[in-house]
């Protein structure tokens, strides 16, 4: 950590995602905007406990593309989140340094859900997704390591802030 | 830096933040009072509980400053509702920030709450700005 901020500084630095707040500054300072701070996986023997996380939220996306289907009047409401939710994925697999699913997968995981019966998505079930999502994440914030803690802790926030969202 | 670095930090934050309500109770709209007294109200709260935990740490917590710079001038209800944005964006990144300076659980769980709080406050007055969308990706970051 540098020189703290003046005291005085602080509202501004606040105001501005620097300082105290200036260490997410230097940290984020190792990444491009806007994308997180991503500490890369260590190899162990013992699943990552990360995996966890990133299969609830890609389950998550694919559930927001099918309420999106089925409910086009809610696909405003419910895209943004989604789309955040895809960039969290992003994330998480750069955090376990997972390579990127090609776009083919991508394409046939789309098709196949699409194929035939598709169980209904309600508001309400995506809401407990959600909720699911945020606890996960949290108790995995309290054990990961010091690198991976703002990261993990960021991901559980955003998810009770969907959450809000969708009531 | 240690943990209690971490806290004196982002108590500096919580002080900073209640300075900066005091202005947007300043100029908010006649509607938007009741909410920025509740928001004041929770950073109070989290900013005596903060002090708290340090000296239950043996560390003299840090006092607010008198005065403190804004980051830009606020003049009317919409750059009031700015302000409010960014305090709680602010103190969402400090918040953050503690939670990589410790392998406490305990700790980490207060963190993460005081992140996900300001977290939720930031969507609440984007909602009120009209910002969309009113989430981001990763809060604090």
């Amino acid at each position: 950590m540098g020189t703290p901020l003046s005291r005085r500084r602080v509202l501004v630095a606040l105001a501005t995602g620097v300082g105290a707040v200036g260490g997410a500054g230097l940290l984020s300072a190792c990444t491009g905007s806007p994308g997180p701070v991503i500490p890369t996986a260590t190899p162990s023997t013992a699943p990552d406990p990360l995996l966890a996380v990133l299969t609830e939220r890609e389950a998550l996306v694919a559930q927001y593309d099918l309420a999106g289907r089925q409910q086009p009047d809610l696909a405003p409401r419910l895209l943004p989140l989604r789309d955040q939710t895809e960039e969290q994925v992003v994330a998480l697999r750069l955090a376990l340094a997972l390579p990127e699913p090609s776009s083919e997968a991508t394409s046939r995981a789309r098709t196949s859900s699409a194929v035939p019966v598709e169980p209904p998505v309600t508001l309400e079930g995506l809401r407990s997704s959600v909720r699911a999502t945020a606890t996960s994440a949290a108790a995995v914030c309290e054990t990961t390591t010091v690198e991976r803690a703002p990261f993990v802790g960021s991901l559980a926030a955003a998810a009770s802030c969907h959450d809000l969202l969708l009531r | 830096m240690t943990e209690v670095d971490a806290l004196q930090d982002a108590l500096a934050g919580e002080h900073a933040v209640i300075w900066g309500y005091g202005v947007v109770g300043a100029e908010a709209a006649e509607q938007h009072l009741p909410a920025v007294r509740a928001a004041e109200q929770a950073h109070r709260t989290r900013r005596d509980d903060t002090a708290d935990l340090l000296r239950s740490m043996s560390a003299e917590p840090i006092e607010s400053e008198a005065y403190y710079e804004l980051p830009f001038p606020v003049t009317d209800p919409a750059l009031a509702v700015s302000l409010a944005v960014h305090l709680e964006e602010g103190s969402a990144a400090a918040w953050r920030f503690v939670l990589g300076q410790t392998e406490d659980a305990e700790l980490r769980r207060t963190a993460l709450v005081a992140l996900s709080e300001s977290a939720l406050q930031a969507v609440q007055w984007r909602l009120q700005a009209g910002i969309a969308p009113a989430t981001v990706a990763f809060p604090g970051q």
